[in-house]
């Protein structure tokens, strides 16, 4: 393979694992929970600044160029530890207002607004980090210590996105498949009934948002020293609805069915996009992207909404040599 | 002073597409409790549809008119053609938010391969501010407050006197009480519907000869301010609406004129948060919890 | 005198100036099966509620075993021991069966993040245990075949059967059941009624409302009657089915 190849092929795995952390993140929450979070790429988003601010050295030693808080030029792995604490504390703000005794569809209205507010602010406040331009020049991890050529580097970058990608679908797999999962599930079919168990609904919904928060924002992180660059307009509220569309593509409540969406919706697309007859006109490309995604949306909703690998159906067995419980059979002679 | 009362005057002029477009909004999720976030995508479209007439020569007011029809076909058309089958078809509450929004980018990126990512305008035709006691107000907008409140009085006599206004607000508090009563829900839902495109479509007009430049996304991105005014008033009840809006939209002209001019959307937002804290379910909080879709 | 398992003291509550219950008081003692009867409106599925707690009351007390619980979120008092069913049976339709029931028993160690995470042994035994009690009550209900289907596949009686062996998975001190066989079949029916009379006889408390007076005649030591928001009458069935005042109540309701 040609350098130029190497380079090509390596972003697109860096792509695949970093929308699958991000996908794993959502499902986390809406496949497995049933919060409808519209606002899940400011999590992403806010991972994404968070990484450039503790990683860059103070805006002051730039040149001015580009205006910012923080600047605290820390060394690896610090700002993407740093960065999964942001995401996880603004999602406890965010859930703590957003997440009251509501009905889904209001959350997911407010949700929406709360996407649009924060890139409003992100554009806006200058100051905060750097407006609608956006911070550039985000250090890449290691790059100096490594001094590699730059499709080497993509392949360090690819398996280091792999390794965390790998922890976080660890997680999510320990989580959905525990007693945990099987509450958060419940929490999905019937609020009602899981709080008539003795469970508190509320604080389960606020747990995956803040776990589902960090996960985004580590995506986010791992995108922004990829691409070593950040704007707003890359994460208008819109954004989320890919990860929306790559989830029920894939199959809610369905690692692997969600991993596969995360290929074939946030990745695929955008690069098949490329290769049909309508020309390079970048506005034309980006309108179409969107209506193949919306149309994919409603295609699944309608014929398939379970995705491509439906979430498996639970079944148990016992394990061998467990000891009889004399406690087990309370009716056993009852009908 | 005199800041502030212009800012106010500006404030009604906001609120007053506001409301339109709120009570639009909030009138149709009442009735059919389907969450239409293409609400955004109606008012663009015939947005275009006026810029279409409107760039023939056609004089903008008789544009308003044609957008409205047109917004009540459109919306009457995604609930009968698309809304309307995926709730037959099973889609619970959760899908229809997610085939809205879908639906909304749809229509917008349609919209936008179409005329191109550039700004549009219309040709309103200059005229002389006019000077109302302190308030100094353009003809247009002017013309767009008194058609607030004629719409808001229309809508009032709607709810309160007429037969199909009891039926849509039976429809929003019970669904089966009012199909157990003879109520034909599914013609109500729709009359709902048309009502709400009808809005919206002279709202989206009114804003975009407000903000004077558009594009194609612009109705979706005003659709946010709407889901604040919707929910501050309490959302499902169009009173609600009209309070909510006039407070979001004098509350983000006045912290305009004095504040960052590019955060008056924050302000109506922080506003939203405050309120939510206070009444999780909004001032006007009217409708039931859990409630049944009309398709 | 030992103090009651359940104690309501003037229970209030109102609907937007509508009163649905006006100052309810009465007491369900430790072991007994107990029927609230009564017309359509007279309030008996918001005392319930308000005992569970997914109802707010205006005003009065409901203690559980001498602890206050007013005013408590519904899982809160589900904590205190005290499990309900719904007026429509309601499962978790896409949990299999047994799920439905696991999902039933006390929150063990897996049900933490930490606890998933971390402790997989631990709660890996007693995910056994539980599994095999839900088995059995399985068993018990006639469901046994039905252990990996989801519950939105069962019919309307089974369901009802879910969501009772569900609430005693919890091993509950007090059960509520809103018309437990309401809606069901005639076999479903005599079923869950002998399933209730033998969890009666096995010292559980119990307080259900039903409609039909043979069957509350048949398995409820005592019976409150309510009409209009208020209790209208406690005692035995049999001495209430002969009062005029209960003829008039339902007549009228």
């Amino acid at each position: 393979m040609s350098a130029a190849t190497q380079l090509y092929v390596s972003t697109l795995v860096v792509y695949f694992f970093v929308n699958a952390i991000a996908c794993w993140g959502l499902d986390l929450q809406f496949g497995v929970t049933g919060v409808l979070n519209f606002a899940f790429v400011v999590f992403q988003a806010a991972g994404a600044y968070a990484v450039a601010l503790f990683s860059l050295g103070p805006a002051s030693t730039s040149g001015g160029f580009q205006r910012y808080v923080g600047g605290y030029d820390l060394p690896f792995p610090i700002p993407l530890v740093g960065a999964m604490l942001v995401g996880a504390a603004l999602a406890a703000v965010i859930g703590w207002v957003g997440l009251r005794r509501l009905r889904a569809d209001y959350q997911a209205m407010i949700m929406l607004v709360v996407s649009v507010v924060a890139t409003l602010i992100a554009n806006s406040e200058i100051g905060l980090v750097n407006g609608p331009a956006g911070l550039s020049l985000i250090p890449r991890p290691l790059a100096g210590v490594l001094n590699l050529a730059p499709a080497r580097y993509s392949w360090f970058f690819a398996g280091l996105c792999g390794l965390l990608c790998a922890g976080v679908g660890f997680v999510c797999w320990r989580l959905e498949y525990s007693p945990y999962g099987r509450m958060l599930r419940g929490v999905r079919e019937n609020e009602q009934a899981v709080e008539a168990l003795g469970r508190s609904a509320r604080r389960a919904r606020m747990q995956v948002f803040i776990l589902g928060g960090a996960f985004a924002a580590l995506s986010g992180a791992l995108l922004a020293e990829f691409v070593t660059a950040w704007a707003p307009n890359g994460w208008e509220y819109p954004e989320t609805f890919v990860f929306f569309t790559a989830v029920i593509v894939g199959g809610r409540g369905s690692l692997w069915g969600v991993a596969l969406g995360a290929a074939v919706v946030a990745v695929g697309v955008q690069q098949a996009v490329q290769y049909l007859p309508i020309g390079s006109d970048p506005t034309v490309l980006a309108s179409v992207e969107w209506i193949i995604t919306g149309v994919v949306t409603l295609a699944f909703i309608w014929f398939r909404p379970q995705g491509l690998i439906p979430e498996r159906r639970r079944r148990f067995r016992m394990m061998p040599g467990l000891r009889e419980d004399p406690h087990a059979g309370l009716l056993e002679e009852v009908a | 002073m005199s800041t502030l009362i212009s800012a106010i005057g500006f404030g009604c002029v906001t609120a007053a597409i506001l409301a339109i477009a709120a009570v639009g909004f909030t009138l149709q999720f009442s009735v059919s409790n389907v969450l239409n976030l293409a609400f955004g995508s109606v008012m663009t479209t015939c947005g275009f549809v006026a810029y279409a007439l409107n760039s023939h020569g056609i004089n903008i007011w008789i544009c308003v008119v044609i957008a409205a029809g047109a917004g009540g076909l459109l919306s009457l058309g995604l609930n009968s053609l698309l809304y309307g089958p995926f709730i037959r078809h099973g889609t619970n509450l959760f899908g229809m938010v997610i085939v809205t929004i879908a639906t909304a980018l749809i229509i917008d990126r349609t919209t936008q391969a179409i005329v191109g990512p550039g700004f549009f305008s219309y040709v309103v035709g200059s005229s002389q501010a006019v000077r109302f006691a302190d308030f100094v107000l353009t003809p247009e907008q002017i013309a767009t407050i008194v058609l607030a409140l004629a719409a808001m009085g229309t809508i009032h006599w709607l709810l309160r006197y007429t037969r199909m206004g009891k039926s849509m607000r039976a429809l929003a508090s019970n669904v089966s009480l009012a199909r157990a009563c003879g109520i034909p829900t599914r013609r109500v839902a729709n009359i709902a519907w048309v009502t709400s495109g009808l809005l919206g479509g002279v709202a989206g007009v009114l804003l975009f000869i407000d903000t004077t430049t558009f594009s194609a996304t612009s109705g979706s991105g005003f659709l946010i301010v709407v889901i604040a005014a919707a929910v501050v008033g309490g959302i499902g009840s169009p009173y609600g609406a009209m309070a909510g809006a006039f407070l979001v939209g004098v509350t983000s002209e006045v912290a305009a004129a004095y504040w960052n001019p590019e955060l008056k959307d924050v302000v109506a937002f922080g506003l939203l948060a405050a309120i939510l804290l206070v009444r999780p379910k909004g001032i006007f909080a009217e409708i039931a919890t859990e409630k049944e879709v009309v398709g | 005198m030992s103090e009651p398992l359940l104690l309501l003291r003037d229970l209030r509550r109102s609907y937007g100036g509508v009163r649905a219950v006006e100052s309810v008081s009465f007491e369900v003692q430790q072991g007994s099966l107990t029927g609230i009867i009564g017309p359509n409106g007279a309030g008996k599925s918001t005392v319930l509620g308000m005992i569970a707690g997914s109802i707010r009351p205006d005003g009065g007390t409901i203690r559980i075993a001498g602890a206050e619980t007013t005013g408590l979120p519904p899982y809160r008092v589900a904590q205190q021991g005290v499990l309900r069913t719904f007026q429509t049976a309601s499962v978790f339709p896409r949990l299999t069966v047994l799920e439905n029931l696991m999902l039933g028993a006390r929150p063990g160690r897996g049900e933490t993040i930490v606890g998933a995470l971390c402790r997989r042994r631990s709660w890996r035994h007693e995910e056994q245990r539980v599994a095999r009690r839900g088995r059995a009550l399985l068993d018990s209900l006639g469901l046994s075949q039905d252990e990996d289907r989801y519950a939105a596949e069962l019919s309307g009686g089974q369901r009802r059967l879910v969501e009772i062996g569900r609430a005693l998975m919890a091993q509950p001190r007090l059960l509520l059941l809103d018309e437990p066989m309401a809606g069901v079949n005639r076999a479903v029916g005599l079923k869950i009624e002998r399933l209730l009379a033998q969890l009666a006889a096995r010292g559980m408390t119990i307080l259900m409302i039903e409609h039909e007076l043979d069957v509350v005649e048949r398995i409820c030591g005592s019976v409150i009657v309510m009409a209009r928001g208020t209790v209208l009458l406690e005692g035995k069935m049999a001495e209430i089915r002969d009062s005029e005042q209960v003829r008039r109540a339902y007549l009228a309701g």
